[in-house]
């Protein structure tokens, strides 16, 4: 599956941000790269991929809201 | 014996008629739906406030009531003129919404500088708004939409610096920013 981050900026202002393919902590790293100053994460959502179950196929998301 | 006089005025606005008699310096006193200025009663009525006063205090409620109309008018040109510039900042938006829209389908790499372009001219536009108007109770700035437009283009400067591949994809109430790892 190929790696992505899908980045969604809503009517309010709230960014939501999503990462898809990545296992470990390295799907969050990015994320906190992709939105460094833009606020701190309002709340993370860790599925399995990031603990390294790479059995189970789901999606890593994280919603930041703007600080 | 004075003669009482009555004086009707089509007062559309309380904070006008207060701050009329401020400026004339006669200190009213508001006491519930009535004003108490200078010895004079304004008391509201069905058809608006009414100035009451004796002979002798005459000239002092046409003076209320000459500033009221001064200042009421100077209000309804400014309201005009508000309303104007909202027209021309909602058909200016709309446009730059378009354009970036094209941007947009044009590919990642030239929307960026475009898009700061674009945003400079929405900002100068508000800027021309703000500065044209003195009343402080009216606020023409879209903050939430200056706010994405910057969150936006820090998040795209960010996947540049990474160099990964990006898209955009807009839509009227989200932005989409979705950038691919290798």
């Amino acid at each position: 599956m190929s790696k992505k981050i899908e980045i969604t900026i809503d009517e309010d202002g709230k960014i939501n941000a999503e990462a898809f393919g990545f296992k470990g902590t390295g799907c969050v790293d990015e994320i906190m790269y992709l939105l460094e100053g833009l606020g701190d994460p309002e709340k993370i959502i860790k599925k399995d991929e990031y603990f390294g179950d790479a059995k189970v196929m789901t999606e890593s998301k994280t919603k930041i809201k703007r600080g | 014996m004075s003669s009482r006089i009555l004086l009707t005025l089509q007062i559309h606005d309380r904070t006008i008629l207060i701050q009329a008699c401020k400026e004339l310096n006669l200190n009213p006193k508001v006491s519930g739906e009535n004003i108490n200025v200078y010895g004079l009663t304004i008391k509201k009525s069905a058809h608006g406030y009414q100035l009451i006063g004796t002979l002798m205090q005459k000239p002092i409620v046409n003076k209320i009531a000459e500033k009221y109309k001064t200042m009421y008018n100077e209000f309804v040109e400014k309201q005009k003129a508000v309303e104007s510039m909202q027209r021309k900042l909602m058909k200016k938006k709309l446009n730059i919404k378009s354009k970036l829209q094209q941007l947009a389908e044009l590919g990642s790499d030239s929307v960026e500088e475009s898009q700061e372009e674009l945003e400079n001219e929405l900002s100068s536009t508000e800027n021309e708004m703000i500065s044209s108007l003195t009343l402080d109770e009216i606020e023409i700035t879209d903050e939430q939409i200056q706010f994405k437009l910057n969150t936006e283009r820090k998040i795209i400067e960010k996947i540049k610096q990474k160099n990964l591949p990006m898209r955009i994809v807009r839509t009227n109430n989200q932005i989409k920013i979705i950038a691919y790892h290798s």
